[in-house]
């Protein structure tokens, strides 16, 4: 498990990157409720501030790529399964780790907010997964790290409008609510409502197995790209 | 050069056609009233697509499939264009059994189908079948040109060894033949020529002594001296070869090419020359004077043979107009063969005429 401890020292290394993983919780925790649909501020962009947080960290693997490492490793003894698996299980430890840190912190804050705390964390998390899996396929399509963040950007904004993050899913025409499902985010805020909801466990499912779905397409797809 | 990876392959067809499907089942899902059912199916289906894409998956995965479109069926009638993709997998895996359930589906689900899906489902498996028969042709073709390539490969390689043994046979046809002379002279025209030494000291001491057999010895010796004298002629005689050989062949073949004028120039020591390079300088020259006739509308030839220490040149310029389409053909290239394989180069020129220039080497290391 060498490369994976080394990706998970080497996540917490950098400023930015730790400013992500524990400033962002801070931030998140003590905004306020608000907004149409009842939830703390915080909360409703978490899935938003996931995807960031997830693209800063697979862009590590990207820097690998440019930097010829991955090159280097393809002569060691250790195969590409092994190096990309141990180090999407490090990224995937921190943010699991994170969404634990805003599930106490529900708790804690906003107990009143949320009627299921285990809905709450099963969704984060698995919403973590996929969203490391989403920037692991994104970034396999692009040579240079730099275009892959500038358009990361820009589909993560049209994820936020269609996913429900900016403005209430309903407003928008039936068709566009069809092609919505398309996007990770509208099942993570149908899962987070439901968490809210408090109701049973098995209505939970849907949106975590589709979560799941995406996860495993992602990656399928960026696990293609081995050697620059 | 274009590889056969770039041009359209079965590979990319079935993609192509994996896309199409997904897109006409999420067309349907988009336009119809099923729900996130519909949503799941095309998703998952998708999925199991991108990972027979990804990795090769067994045939029997085919079932996961089928199971998933006719769990949905009752949820979503027009689930049952996913079973598309299966029955297109099934044919294209060459196991059509695993297409079994989609039958029983039909049958027991659809008593009475309704003419798009029957198409489509026909159209899958057709397209299916077309494909594993194009990648078994494909695959078939590659073979056979993969097996092309190395039965050339051997040839190129037995040419070579042959060359080179022809080289080293000429080399032991002159040592034998070297071996066959010093016998030769030691045997018998050596052997006379002592028996007449030994006869002419004999005949000096009886001399001096004034023995009357004196003049016996001297009428022997010389005897022994005429027969050795004689001995040594038929041995030069028999080792004359009957062809000519060396710079003579070189001459006659210059002599002999009526088409055109032809100027040769020797500078150098041709004795030094080995019997195998000659080879070689012949078939040059008889090749660049054949394609001075051939190829180009040349009235002059110039050969010279230039021999130094270390390597032999022979240079053949003709002073004709080359025609731009022709390539170097067989024969030069046979010709760049055999001189690489005694250590030497062929090269050509054709600025003004052209020029065939030989260079080999002179000993046994090649040109450094």
């Amino acid at each position: 498990m060498t490369i994976f401890n080394f990706a998970l020292i080497r996540s917490v290394r950098s400023l930015p990157n730790l400013i992500l993983l524990l400033g962002l919780p801070a931030a998140v925790v003590v905004l306020p409720v608000g907004g149409w649909h009842g939830l703390p501020l915080g909360y409703h962009f978490y899935g938003i501030l996931l995807l960031f947080a997830a693209s800063k960290l697979v862009h590590m693997i990207m820097e690998d790529r440019k930097n010829k490492i991955l090159t280097r490793i393809g002569v060691a003894p250790v195969t590409h399964f092994k190096y990309l698996s141990q180090n999407l299980l490090a990224f995937a430890l921190l943010l699991v780790g994170q969404s634990a840190v805003i599930t106490c912190s529900a708790w804690l804050m906003h107990a009143d907010v949320f009627g299921s705390l285990i809905q709450l964390f099963s969704i984060l998390s698995m919403f973590s997964v996929t969203a490391i899996s989403f920037s692991l396929a994104w970034s396999s399509m692009f040579r240079q790290p730099e275009s892959s963040t500038a358009v990361m950007l820009g589909i993560i904004l049209i994820m936020a409008v269609l996913g429900g993050t900016l403005f209430p899913i309903q407003a928008m025409p039936a068709s566009l609510q069809k092609i919505a499902m398309v996007s990770p985010t509208y099942w993570f805020h149908e899962g987070i409502m439901l968490a809210k909801n408090g109701g049973l466990f098995a209505e939970q499912l849907t949106p975590l197995g589709i979560l799941l779905l995406f996860a495993i397409a992602f990656m399928l797809i960026g696990s293609r790209k081995k050697l620059a | 050069m274009r590889s056969y990876t770039d041009s359209w392959s079965p590979s990319i067809a079935v993609v192509i056609w994996r896309i199409l499907a997904l897109l006409l089942l999420a067309a349907l899902w988009f336009m119809g009233d099923a729900g996130t059912e519909g949503f799941i199916l095309v998703f998952a289906l998708a999925i199991l697509a991108l990972a027979r894409w990804r990795f090769p998956l067994p045939s029997w995965t085919t079932l996961v499939d089928q199971l998933l479109c006719i769990s949905i069926i009752p949820f979503w009638p027009e689930a049952g264009f996913g079973l598309a993709l299966p029955l297109f997998e099934t044919m294209l895996a060459g196991t059509p059994l695993f297409s079994l359930p989609i039958l029983a589906v039909l049958v027991i689900c659809y008593v009475d189908p309704d003419l798009p899906l029957l198409l489509m489902l026909v159209q899958a498996s057709f397209a299916g079948w077309i494909v594993l028969c194009w990648s078994k042709q494909t695959h078939q073709y590659r073979l056979e040109a993969d097996q092309e390539r190395r039965d050339r490969y051997e040839l190129e390689i037995l040419k070579g060894e042959l060359l080179m043994a022809n080289v080293q046979t000429a080399q032991l046809a002159e040592l034998r033949e070297r071996h066959r002379i010093s016998q030769k002279l030691h045997d018998e025209v050596g052997h006379e020529l002592t028996a007449a030494l030994l006869a002419f000291q004999a005949f000096e001491t009886l001399w001096r002594e004034n023995d009357p057999q004196a003049e016996d010895m001297f009428a022997q010796a010389q005897m022994r001296l005429s027969s050795s004298a004689l001995e040594l002629r038929e041995t030069v005689h028999n080792m004359q070869p009957v062809q000519a050989t060396g710079i003579r062949s070189l001459e006659g073949i210059c002599r002999n090419f009526k088409a055109m004028p032809v100027q040769l120039q020797i500078y150098g020591d041709t004795s030094r020359i080995a019997a195998h390079l000659w080879v070689i300088l012949n078939a040059s020259l008889k090749e660049a004077l054949t394609n001075a006739v051939r190829h180009s509308k040349a009235k002059h030839v110039e050969v010279s043979l230039d021999v130094n220490e270390h390597i032999v040149r022979l240079s053949v310029q003709n002073d004709g107009v080359l025609d731009s389409s022709s390539l170097p053909g067989t024969g030069l290239r046979n010709l760049r063969q055999r001189a690489q394989a005694a250590g030497g180069s062929i090269s050509i020129n054709t600025s003004g005429g052209f020029q065939l220039v030989c260079v080999l080497p002179m000993g046994k290391g090649g040109i450094r």
